[in-house]
């Protein structure tokens, strides 16, 4: 979801604007996926968190989109449960994704007012950039930290065959 | 225990399917629907209509398209004006009129020197020919049919100031005695006043006659479009193809996500790709093929000159819709890089000459207007006239 969401505005901005999404959407899939698995096996206890996040996060995003189904004629319930996504995304790792939002909205800001050619869907990028970066770099930290910390010691019951 | 490596495998399986899950492929061919705006409000006259072929985009406009009326033709001005001369220009204008809130006549009259009048119109001495390429028209007719609130209804558009006795695109056709062909492309709300419904659309209207009357349903995004288009003869026979479009301004938010926000992208391509059919000999059977990011312009330039105008709804001049219609109509006028919708350049003229090279972009830049006569969009003009 971070991956696709910071893809959304530079990518419109290519001619290769699927190529480009997708592109996104993997390599961020793949950095959360790599950092999820390892926290998941080191520190169960930060995955639990990350996990009770994401959730807590999606009853609010989706409870967003329910209202925004209210308002929006267009909007049905696949928007709802793309708002409760984006929530689930931004829950999981709470304070990276805010951090990042933040800064992403203050560089476009000054970008913004700096250059005249910088416009306002550019600054949106920015945050939405930002967001995706923040959510993604808590997630490789947290990978990090479960790591050196040594892990708890807990195993999960249960293994993929491919 | 988790096994990471088997994670990851089967993780990253998941990822490739969801990234390549984002898609804006369409396919493009004749439409065979039966909508009330497939019949025209004149006899004998034909319609070429171009719509997308994928099942969720055909379900989806044909939600839309059975609450419209019929399309609106009348292909004669109804006042004979002098012919355009050998080396006369024409003046194309792309506006988007706010159903009805731009005032068309005081539009026509300062900025193309044109008094409006049923029978004896007047074009000023030394002003060109012209046509509008008009997005947002509306249309009041009884013959809109009235169905049951559980179609699919957008909420009804009124325009804050109107022009004194806000009068439909028919009406002001008929009052400037001007050719006209209009498609609508929804209702304009569910409401019924007075005996008759609301629908709006893409319209053209002109000083000379319109022939070969094309109707191109865009693929779905979040409300249904139908850029119009004609063919004007100038000058020495020399003829040029115009098309009225307007382009969604967002999607919903799962589509969105779905299709990489490539909503606008997705319906310039399939504009793009019906002007390429019909350039190139058109489609009389079967379906074309269409996928994501090709351009439909590697044959052209066909036959005939060709203009597409109107509001593309786009929030950044550098989007990929924009990029992609300025490599499929490389002889643009140059764009003079101001906005027509507050800080939004949403409206653009894109051109491309045809093949007998007889018919070229005159004067410069597209040039803003800087009055926006009622409509919360400024107008763009540009100059076409024969190759030197």
């Amino acid at each position: 979801m971070l991956g696709v969401t910071a893809s959304l505005i530079p990518c419109s901005k290519t001619l290769s604007q699927l190529t480009c999404a997708r592109a996104s959407t993997l390599s961020a899939g793949l950095i959360g996926l790599g950092s999820g698995t390892f926290v998941g096996a080191w520190d169960s206890r930060r995955l639990g968190n990350a996990a009770k996040g994401a959730a807590i996060g999606f009853g609010a995003g989706a409870a967003v989109g329910i209202v925004l189904k209210e308002v929006v004629r267009q909007y049905g319930w696949p928007d709802v449960v793309s708002t409760g996504a984006l929530g689930m995304a931004f829950g999981a790792q709470p304070e990276g994704t805010a951090l990042g939002l933040g800064a992403g909205l203050f560089v476009g800001s000054v970008l913004w007012l700096a250059i005249p050619s910088y416009e306002l869907p550019d600054l949106a990028a920015a945050g939405l950039i930002g967001m995706a970066a923040g959510g993604l770099a808590a997630w490789v930290v947290d990978a990090v930290e479960a790591n050196s910390s040594g892990g708890s010691g807990v195993t999960i019951p249960f293994s993929f065959r491919i | 225990m988790i096994r990471p490596a088997g994670v990851c495998v089967a993780g990253c399986t998941a990822l490739l399917s969801a990234a390549c899950a984002i898609s804006a492929g369409m396919r493009l061919g004749p439409a065979d629907r039966g909508c009330p705006d497939r019949d025209v409000a004149s006899p004998g006259t034909a319609i070429t209509w171009y719509a997308p072929a994928g099942p969720s985009d055909g379900k989806s406009n044909e939600r839309w398209c059975e609450t419209v009326g019929p399309s609106v033709l009348e292909a004669l001005p109804r006042a004979s004006f002098p012919s355009p001369g050998p080396a006369d220009s024409m003046a194309v204008v792309a506006w988007n009129i706010l159903i009805g809130g731009g005032d068309v006549p005081l539009f026509l009259e300062e900025v193309l020197g044109y008094q409006c009048h049923p029978t004896s119109p007047e074009l000023g001495i030394g002003f060109s020919h012209f046509v509008l390429l008009i997005q947002e028209a509306h249309r009041r007719s009884a013959a809109i049919p009235d169905v049951p609130e559980s179609f699919t209804f957008p909420p009804r558009v009124v325009p804050e100031s109107p022009p004194e006795g806000w009068p439909d695109i028919v009406e002001l056709a008929r009052g400037c005695g001007l050719a006209l062909f209009y498609v609508p492309s929804a209702r304009n709300g569910p409401e019924t006043v007075g005996g008759e419904r609301e629908d709006k659309g893409n319209a053209i209207l002109s000083t000379l006659p319109l022939e070969d009357l094309l109707a191109i349903e865009l693929p779905f995004e979040a409300g249904r479009k139908v850029a119009v288009g004609a063919t004007i003869r100038t000058a020495g026979g020399a003829q040029l193809r115009v098309t009225s479009v307007h382009l969604d301004v967002a999607s919903t938010l799962y589509r969105t996500f779905k299709t990489a926000n490539t909503t606008r992208l997705r319906q310039a391509t399939g504009l793009i790709e019906a002007l390429a059919l019909i350039e190139t000999g058109g489609v009389t059977s079967g379906i074309v093929s269409v996928g994501s990011g090709a351009t439909g312009c590697e044959d052209l330039p066909g036959p005939i000159a060709t203009v597409a105008a109107g509001d593309f709804n786009t929030w950044s001049a550098g989007e990929s819709a924009i990029d992609q219609l300025r490599l499929c109509f490389p002889d643009s006028p140059p764009w003079d890089g101001r906005p027509t919708y507050g800080s939004f350049p949403t409206d653009f003229i894109f051109f491309r000459t045809g093949a007998d090279g007889q018919i070229s972009s005159m004067g410069g830049s597209q040039t803003r207007i800087e009055k926006r006569y009622g409509s919360d969009h400024q107008a763009r003009i540009a100059w076409f006239g024969p190759s030197e």
